[in-house]
């Protein structure tokens, strides 16, 4: 698929599930989720211990 | 800069997008520097623990900051929509738990002292817990200074 088709998917996508979008808005929100895609463009998650991941387990009762 | 408290009732509409396990909303911030497009992401390692963030995106590069502060002179509307947005995510993931903590110090205390003037309003929707070491966290505490911060949803 070519980097317009992804592009276009998105757009079709947003517009479908966003009622008040406009047209442009879309193709640009369908960028910024093509952006996000890539590793570079993702936020630093901070790092869960394994101590911490268990006690929010708890938390949610898992 | 004062923190004062929040409304939550005026903010920006939103988008968001579901694809691939990864799930972004997006709103437009209008302000003294124009438009800024602002995504906020939610990730996960391990299915339940969602990692929050908040970014601008770059139409002209095609790329999202994260470290940035945009500084657009609306920021109670930026913080009650990232809100808003939050709540709404957490409404589609009931048992799931929401985290987030700034890219820097300064960001995080920034918003601890949102949390803390807020907590009235939160605490009727969440439980809110604090991380103050790599291994421990408790139910927040408003003398405290946290590294992150846990949100879930409120047992009803």
């Amino acid at each position: 698929m070519t980097e317009e088709e992804i592009l276009q998917q998105h757009k079709i996508r947003l517009l479908e599930n966003n009622p008040h979008l406009t047209e442009q808005d879309a193709e640009v929100w369908a960028m910024a989720v093509e952006s996000l895609s890539k590793p570079e463009n993702r936020k630093e998650m901070f790092e869960i211990s394994p101590e911490l991941e268990a006690q929010l387990k708890k938390l949610v009762g898992r | 800069m004062d923190i004062e408290k929040y409304d939550f009732i005026e903010k920006y509409d939103f988008t968001l997008d579901e694809s691939d396990n990864k799930i972004s909303y997006f709103f437009n911030s209008i302000g003294i520097k124009g438009t800024i497009k602002k995504s906020v992401i939610f990730e996960t390692k391990n299915g339940f623990v969602y990692q929050m963030g908040l970014g601008d995106f770059d139409p002209i590069t095609q790329k999202t900051d994260f470290k940035v502060m945009s500084n657009n002179g609306d920021m109670k509307k930026v913080i009650a929509t990232t809100m808003k947005i939050a709540m709404d995510f957490m409404q589609k993931h009931s048992n799931d738990v929401v985290g987030f903590s700034g890219n820097e110090i300064r960001k995080t205390t920034f918003y601890q002292r949102i949390i803390t003037n807020n907590l009235d309003y939160l605490l009727q929707y969440f439980e809110i817990h604090g991380v103050f070491s790599l291994n421990e966290m408790e139910i927040f505490n408003p003398e405290k200074q946290y590294l992150g911060f846990f949100f879930k949803n409120k047992k009803q």
